[in-house]
């Protein structure tokens, strides 16, 4: 099974995330994240704290995206949180760099627990976000479950 | 024998998908046997690098950092990857 389908949750997909900057996206996500219980109450801030220091943003060949995630340490119950953004206002930086702003079109939150078995995870994301079908579906998605269907809909 | 630094802010997420791409490349170039990856977090990589030939990060390289440097973030976004994959052959050639 793949891990995507493996982590994909019904309440982690939010299908027009209005926050109107990182600050308050990063505050929405981990109330929620917290409230649902999968994660303690330290993720919020470790999340912020990681993300300043290793940013996540990921302009790839087709599609900008950003995957913030923290140590295991703060997570209780693995996830990947699906963010489609309605707002200008949400820019990351690109990963290894710390001045390159990239506006992410989804937000990928991954919770990962055991690195050992979830190692495929984010291999696999970047298949998905690669291949102009899966790209296709998901933007056309405009419901919670039209979303959790295009990644489903994937490659296995 | 190269010894090659792999690192990302966690040692988990980022590293681990870039470490099969690098072995690939690697081994697809006729390294393979030739090389051992050691996956860290970026902040263990200046203490480690007298053991180390280079380092392959998606961070930006760290302060301190004497041994040659190749980012590894076009491993994940496809972009620039071929010029990255040259640059690691060139190491393993030195």
């Amino acid at each position: 099974m793949s891990m995507i389908k493996e982590m994909l949750h019904d309440d982690l997909i939010n299908d027009v995330e209005k926050s109107v900057s990182n600050e308050a996206f990063f505050k929405n996500a981990s109330q929620r994240l917290l409230e649902l219980n999968y994660v303690y109450d330290t993720f919020e801030a470790a999340i912020i704290e990681r993300e300043a220091a290793y940013p996540t943003g990921l302009e790839l060949e087709k599609i900008s995206i950003a995957i913030p995630h923290t140590d295991s340490i703060h997570i209780k119950s693995p996830f990947i949180f699906i963010n489609k953004i309605a707002h200008e206002g949400i820019e990351f930086i690109q990963m290894g760099t710390d001045d390159v702003p990239v506006k992410p079109e989804y937000i990928m939150v991954l919770g990962i627990t055991e690195p050992k078995k979830q190692v495929g995870l984010l291999a696999e994301l970047i298949e998905l976000f690669s291949d102009d079908a899966f790209l296709q579906t998901l933007r056309d998605a405009k419901s919670v479950m039209a979303i959790k269907n295009a990644f489903l809909s994937g490659k296995e | 024998m190269k010894n090659i630094l792999l690192a990302c802010g966690s040692g988990i997420a980022t590293s681990t998908a870039v470490h099969q791409k690098v072995n690939q490349a690697l081994d697809e170039n006729g390294f393979a046997g030739k090389y051992k990856i050691n996956q860290i977090k970026v902040m263990e990589a200046v203490s480690m690098q007298d053991s180390y030939d280079f380092l392959i990060a998606t961070t930006q390289p760290p302060q301190g950092l004497k041994i040659p440097f190749v980012s590894g973030v076009s491993f994940l976004t496809g972009v620039g990857k071929e010029k990255a994959i040259q640059q690691i052959l060139d190491l393993m050639n030195q």
